[in-house]
């Protein structure tokens, strides 16, 4: 009768250990789907001189002011 | 005899946990690594510098696109003249956009100047992509800056781009 109890109690611990490793893979798969859907590079992770918002632009404007630069309020306007 | 058929059993459960916990890895790794990276973003940033480095080069708006004052009969020829290509043998539609309005500095309410390459279908996309980001629609970059021709005549260029390329992209 004791032993019986024991073995009841032996698979009940197997049992549940089951469930657990269960749970918690179960866990890490939803976690990675999840993270799955979010794999974005935008121009803000990058390293390169991308990463300055339309830096290229301006920079192009900058240039465009040394050889005409009347009106720098209004085309200041214009490019904001 | 009874403690030889346990141990069996439990060898056996053993392998089954193994088991599991292997196909567990295996799914989650191929979640995470078979979705692809979403770059869209960058790309159309790319497009958009590009586009602005052919229109407008040294603070000079480029002279097959207008000269003198006026609209070259070269700018038909915008793509090939910027090294660019939008159509590829990986897709049926084009999966690009760029626009490009010129305005004068004295009329800013009306183009001078436009010139529209790629897929137009785009535009719409990129007007709701304003409000909030959707991932399955295209990515959309504005821009503008200020330029000038060889009679130092003022112009603001404002330049769209757009790269869908879902399928690639977005899982």
């Amino acid at each position: 009768m004791l032993n019986k109890k024991a073995q009841i109690g032996h698979t009940l611990t197997w049992v549940l250990a089951t469930i657990i490793i269960i749970f918690v893979l179960l866990i890490f798969i939803f976690a990675s789907a999840g993270l799955s859907k979010i794999k974005f590079i935008g121009v803000g992770e990058l390293k390169s001189g991308l990463n300055e918002e339309s830096s290229i632009l301006e920079e192009k404007t900058n240039i465009a002011y040394e050889l005409n630069n009347a009106n720098k309020e209004i085309i200041k306007e214009a490019i904001k | 005899m009874l403690n030889k058929k346990s141990g069996k059993l439990l060898s056996l459960y053993w392998f089954a946990i193994i088991t599991l916990t292997a196909g567990g890895v295996f799914v989650m790794v191929y979640l995470f690594y078979g979705a692809p990276y979403d770059v869209r973003e960058i790309e159309s940033h790319i497009l958009m510098n590009q586009v602005a480095d052919c229109v407008s080069y040294l603070g000079r708006i480029n002279p097959d696109l207008i000269s003198g004052g006026v609209v070259s009969s070269n700018s038909e020829n915008f793509l090939e003249s910027c090294h660019l290509n939008f159509s590829s043998i990986e897709w049926e539609r084009e999966q690009f956009y760029a626009e490009v309005t010129f305005y004068q500095l004295a009329d800013l309410d009306n183009s001078f100047f436009e010139i529209k390459k790629g897929n137009s279908d785009f535009v719409s996309e990129c007007n709701i992509q304003g409000k909030e980001k959707y991932n399955n629609l295209v990515q959309c970059r504005e821009g503008s800056f200020y330029s000038v021709d060889e009679l130092n005549n003022q112009y603001i260029i404002k330049i769209l781009t757009a790269v869908r390329k879902t399928e690639k992209n977005v899982k």
